[in-house]
């Protein structure tokens, strides 16, 4: 599972790495190659969703296994990273399918483009919704909240033991550096393109600053009024 | 803080899911405290303790710098 979102992820930065490296008088021309982008970017999400629904068919087959001993914790262990393997991959692939579906319109591509990379979106949604489902099929003993269930995150994260909450507390914090980063390099980039090009990504810088802002606040008001 | 959840397992004849549902905690807290990458409550402690019928000091080690 690693190598291959490792393969993927490396297919994905060497794809836009020799772009770059190749266009570095910084067209904006995305038009040229729309057709070709939006297809490879559906191509990926489509790869993921077909991974992600043979994961939840393996998923459920091994929900019905009753074993016992050490094999009971490896069953255990190899549900749990399936589960979040599944998660990932629908969540990659509704982000891919979404950028698709926006090259598509945008670059004003044939219709047949804009409904296969919709389609893509929509299955990839569909999957995001069932997923939350299969927790209860893993751990059918523990009383987790309904999928569709008001405030369904924050009563999970209630049911969820102190273990866990140290394993999500530390995913959480290592994401919140990460995305800060990455939006203020986001910033700079887009600044840099604007200059470069002369076509303006104002608006996208400031909906960058927004959630760099916003996730800021949150994430600081929320820890300096537990004191 | 070294442990000896998993020796103690061993004797006992206990899987991880088994300890996790006697401790009333999930599987995964049991691993992560067995790989020592995360030091329990003490209520979590207790309950393991009272589990394996040993003190909470032979099942959770502690260096002296740890406690000082």
């Amino acid at each position: 599972m690693k190598q291959i979102f490792q393969t993927l992820v490396g297919g994905i930065v060497g794809f836009f790495g020799m772009y770059f490296a190749l266009s570095l008088d910084f067209t904006s021309d995305f038009s040229i190659f729309g057709l070709e982008l939006t297809l490879f970017i559906t191509g990926i999400a489509v790869l993921l969703l077909v991974f992600t629904m043979v994961t939840i068919q393996r998923v459920k087959r091994k929900a019905k296994l009753q074993l016992r001993g050490e094999e009971e914790d490896e069953l255990d262990s190899k549900q749990y990273k399936s589960f979040s393997d599944i998660t990932l991959g629908s969540v990659v692939a509704m982000v891919l399918s979404v950028v698709a579906t926006a090259i598509a319109v945008i670059t004003e591509q044939p219709i047949w483009v804009v409904v296969a990379a919709g389609a893509t979106l929509i299955g990839a949604i569909v999957i995001s919704i069932i997923t939350p489902g299969l927790i209860k099929l893993i751990y059918p003993e523990r009383d987790l909240p309904k999928p569709g269930e008001k405030d369904y995150a924050k009563k999970l994260l209630a049911v969820s033991d102190e273990g866990e909450r140290h394993v999500m507390l530390e995913g959480l914090y290592r994401t919140h550096n990460t995305m800060n980063l990455a939006l203020f390099i986001a910033l700079l980039l887009l600044m840099i393109y604007s200059v470069s090009t002369g076509v303006s990504q104002l608006f996208a810088i400031f909906v960058v600053a927004l959630i760099l802002i916003i996730a800021n606040v949150q994430y600081t008001f929320s820890i300096r009024n537990k004191i | 803080m070294r442990t000896r959840l998993k020796e103690l397992r061993a004797r006992d004849g206990l899987n991880q899911t088994e300890l996790a549902k006697r401790a009333k905690v999930s599987r995964q807290t049991i691993s992560l405290i067995e790989r020592e990458e995360f030091i329990p409550s003490l209520l979590i402690a207790v309950r393991i303790a009272k589990i394996f019928n040993e003190p909470i000091e032979n099942i959770f080690i502690f260096t002296e710098e740890e406690v000082e």
